[in-house]
């Protein structure tokens, strides 16, 4: 009786997508049959491993099939859990008539949450699918129980990939689809091999020391963090058109370089408090600013000047709390504030690290280049919201990229294809006006090591003037950003809000 | 509870799908959205139902405002679209349960909400059936079922009909009436004119994005036919900002351009003997409210006569006492089609 009684409070309780999401997932026909082809491809290998293996007591049998069975397992995961989600809820959300998170009372967090869940018990059943495989190969010889335990650890990492696949399908959109099909393809030959790398360097360490578990925990956090950043930009995309859908993702991502600080935690534990180095705050605070601008960048072009009323209504009446609720808001003049306000805490920290010559140029050619971006940025709205030309901020980024980045292939060109041969201020003007090829030159980057401080100043002076363009598109929206009387409006009933 | 649709316009890019319509309506009646093809009538129905936002003005219920509080107005609108869902791996009761669990119904609540909900679409057979399983008529009966589930107090369907049945057409129409009787307010938008002349209590009539008439259906189609207009003395209007075009009571307004109010008029077929039938024909022709006479064979006379009732009783009364027989008799009047056809002009945007 208490247990049904449980039993029926669990149900209850639990998220009506999550729920919706298990009975679609078990009773997919081709979610059995791709599981039920997991197990007979992973029985298949066993015995063939378990027919060949020598018993040598220094054989290493089940190293092999151990890494085999790890890497299909994640290649599944990543497959299953980011695609999958992606297609079906990008299938619900496409259908704008009968899209449940407009039709019913469901919160967008419920609905993502809900989503988030369905993907993690689909991880856990690949999961515990591959177990019984894994153990076999402990039994094979070659693996400690620790490395077994430690490469289990770093599953949940696999996480990520179903965000990014909730991410791609909240927008409903099929370009999204191809896009996040390309990137997840991508991602997954540089993530597998990586993981692989890891768990290799494992195996032939025969042990975890310090370095590995500084690895896995700047993973976890990393893994957080970046999680916990596409669950705000997803709940971005599902919540109402027109309300503040930005602003957690806002808030977050200006929070993002103070709790980035937490990073640097392990790194205090495994060296402790006399061989830490104080560089690495740096270092990791600078990354993490100069990603929450870039990101707020991005955010700025795909939005509009103004915001609706449903905004409009919860804005506090005080000033600073009106100047703070325009600022974190939906709306790309605080988008484009922010990103400048994130950007100006690297800035401020340059001259206090403890850097070698070498260092500073690099930071400050990096600056250059998320600076030119946000130049590229603030043009692309001011063209957008200050001229007649009918064109959205999104697609004036996309051609100055474009032109960016043909102009910037031109000296590649001339010189035979060969980046080397070029000289360091040829490197720099291309790197600031096309950001691929600045990405493509990170790879390499002794050219950013030569970066001085004049490319700063341009890209600053560059950005600063068009900046001062979009200042009266910026004041007339502060104006716009305050709370309207509110008399002539009738909240909902307590009869009206009632389930 | 009070629907309020007030000045809504929704724009498009250069596109006005909605232009400034206003109309308002209350519980226990069925109320038609008739338009064209691309008139606006699914702009219109999205916004009401909180899918969409308009670029101005708002939809009421009970004062509370779609736009400010969306989540509020979900509570008490259900909206079943023109679409219907067919996911493979879904049963008929697990989908109906997701959303009533989506609704915030809990426990033995929920269970009785799907269980009255089964009954009353007459779902039972189709609990355990997969969505993509169904007919056109049963996923109909779903969505619905789907609407209906949290109990909502007005109900907005589009294009409920579209592709039914005549026995699927029917029990639809059976199970409106029954809403209607239990106090919900039904807003439908179909093209089936006919039909909605049987169940609608009021209708909104709406072309190019902008509203030719609202009112309620005894009122509209007494304008056509040229009954007399209670309560409308001075010419209804289109409302202007801030009014709305109320469908509940009899003082119904609607908008302009108005159409002509036609005189009523009968449909008269005569039996003559054999031979007799043309000099009744000319006869008839000599009286000014006879619109045409035809000839059927040599003894058959049908005539139209247009005029008002006490014109046309008198000339009814003049064919009765020269003793010729009667053999039909109609009274002519126009219905919601032909309203329809003589007010909106097929025009698109």
């Amino acid at each position: 009786m208490v247990e049904k009684a449980f039993f029926e409070n669990l149900g209850e309780s639990l998220n009506p997508v999550f729920i919706k999401e298990m009975r679609q997932y078990f009773q997919n026909r081709r979610m059995v049959i791709f599981m039920g082809l997991l197990l007979l491809v992973q029985f298949i290998v066993t015995l063939f491993f378990a027919s060949a293996m020598t018993f040598d007591a220094d054989g290493s049998d089940g190293v092999v099939f151990f890494l085999l069975i790890v890497f299909a397992g994640a290649g599944l995961s990543v497959l299953l859990c980011s695609i999958g989600a992606e297609q079906r809820f990008a299938e619900e959300r496409s259908d704008k008539e009968l899209n449940y998170s407009m039709l019913t009372t469901l919160k967008p967090s419920a609905v993502i949450i809900g989503k988030l869940e369905g993907a993690m018990v689909m991880i856990l059943c690949i999961f515990s699918m591959l177990l019984p495989f894994l153990t076999a190969a402990y039994f094979m010889r070659g693996l400690s129980a620790a490395s077994l335990l430690v490469t289990v650890c770093l599953f949940p990492i696999l996480v990520l990939y179903a965000l990014a696949g909730i991410f791609a399908g909240s927008f409903g959109q099929k370009w999204v689809t191809v896009l996040f099909f390309v990137g997840i393809f991508n991602s997954a030959f540089a993530l597998i091999p990586a993981f692989f790398e890891i768990v290799e360097d494992l195996m032939e360490r025969g042990s975890i020391d310090s370095t590995f578990w500084i690895t896995v925990l700047v993973e976890y956090e990393v893994a957080l963090l970046a999680g916990i950043m596409l669950f705000l930009l997803s709940l971005a995309v599902v919540s109402p058109p027109k309300s503040n859908r930005l602003l957690p993702a806002k808030v977050y991502l200006f929070a993002l370089p103070f709790l980035s600080l937490l990073m640097m935690i392990p790194y205090y534990i495994v060296y402790g408090p006399s061989d830490f180095s104080p560089d690495v705050f740096f270092f990791i605070e600078f990354t993490f600013c100069c990603f929450a601008a870039v990101v707020f960048g991005i955010i700025a072009i795909f939005e509009m000047p103004t915001n609706s009323i449903r905004v409009y209504m919860k804005c506090p009446r005080a000033p600073v709390g009106r100047f703070l609720h325009f600022l974190f808001s939906t709306g790309f003049s605080g988008s484009l504030i922010l990103a400048f306000l994130v950007l100006a805490i690297p800035f401020a920290l340059l001259p206090f690290g403890d850097l070698s010559a070498d260092e500073t140029a690099y930071f400050q050619g990096l600056l250059s280049i998320i600076v030119s971006f946000l130049g590229f940025v603030t043009f692309s709205l001011v063209l957008s919201w200050r001229t007649k030309l009918p064109l959205p901020a999104w697609l004036w980024m996309i051609i100055f990229e474009v032109a960016g980045n043909t102009l910037a292939w031109i000296p590649v060109l001339l010189n035979g294809g060969e980046i080397s041969g070029l000289g360091d201020y040829v490197r720099h003007a291309c790197m600031l006006v096309s950001h691929f090829y600045a990405l493509v030159e990170l790879v390499d980057t002794a050219p950013l090591w030569a970066f001085n401080l004049h490319a700063l100043y341009a890209s600053l002076a560059v950005t600063g003037v068009l900046f001062l363009l979009l200042l009266p598109a910026i004041f007339k929206a502060f104006r716009m950003h305050r709370r309207p009387d509110d008399g002539a409006v009738k909240p909902p009933t307590k009869e009206m809000l009632r389930k | 509870m009070k629907t309020e649709v007030r000045n809504l316009t929704r724009v498009f890019g250069k596109t006005v799908a909605v232009n400034d319509i206003s109309f308002s309506f209350e519980d226990g009646n069925i109320f038609g959205f008739i338009g064209p093809n691309g008139a606006g009538k699914t702009t219109t129905i999205r916004i009401m139902a909180t899918l969409d936002l308009a670029t101005s003005g708002d939809v009421f219920y009970d004062g509370v405002s779609a736009t400010l509080y969306p989540e509020a107005v979900r509570r008490v609108v259900g909206y079943m679209p023109d679409s219907l869902p067919g996911y493979k791996d879904i049963q008929v009761w697990e989908y109906l349960d997701f959303f009533a669990r989506s609704f915030g119904l809990k426990g033995a609540e929920r269970t009785r909400a799907l269980d009255d909900i089964v009954e009353f679409t007459n779902l039972g057979e189709l609990r355990n059936k997969f969505l993509y399983a169904l007919s056109k008529g049963m996923k109909q009966r779903v969505s619905l079922a789907r609407a209906l589930i949290h109990n909502p107090k007005v109900l907005i369907m589009d294009e409920p009909a579209a592709g039914l049945d005549p026995r699927a057409r029917h029990e639809l129409r059976t199970l409106l009436k029954i809403l209607a009787d239990q106090k919900k307010a039904i807003f439908l938008s179909s093209h089936i004119l006919s039909e909605l002349q049987d169940i609608c209590d009021g209708a909104v009539i709406i072309e190019q994005g902008k509203l030719l008439s609202a009112g309620t259906l005894n009122d509209l189609l007494a304008q056509v036919n040229g009954a007399p207009i209670p309560s409308a003395a001075p010419a209804p209007a289109q409302p202007q900002s801030g009014e709305t075009a109320d469908l509940s009571g009899s003082d119904a307004a609607t908008a302009a351009p108005q159409p002509q109010a036609a005189p009523k008029g009968v449909s008269i077929t005569l039996k003559t003997p054999r031979g007799e039938a043309e000099p009744v024909r000319l006869k008839l022709l000599e009286h000014p409210l006879t619109r045409s006479v035809d000839l059927f064979d040599d003894d058959e006379v049908h005539a139209v006569i247009e005029g008002t009732d006490a014109e046309v009783s008198r000339v009814v009364g003049t064919v009765f006492a020269a003793g010729l027989t009667v053999l039909s008799f109609t009274r002519n009047q126009m219905g919601l089609e032909e309203l329809f056809m003589k007010i909106t002009q097929g025009k698109v945007q």
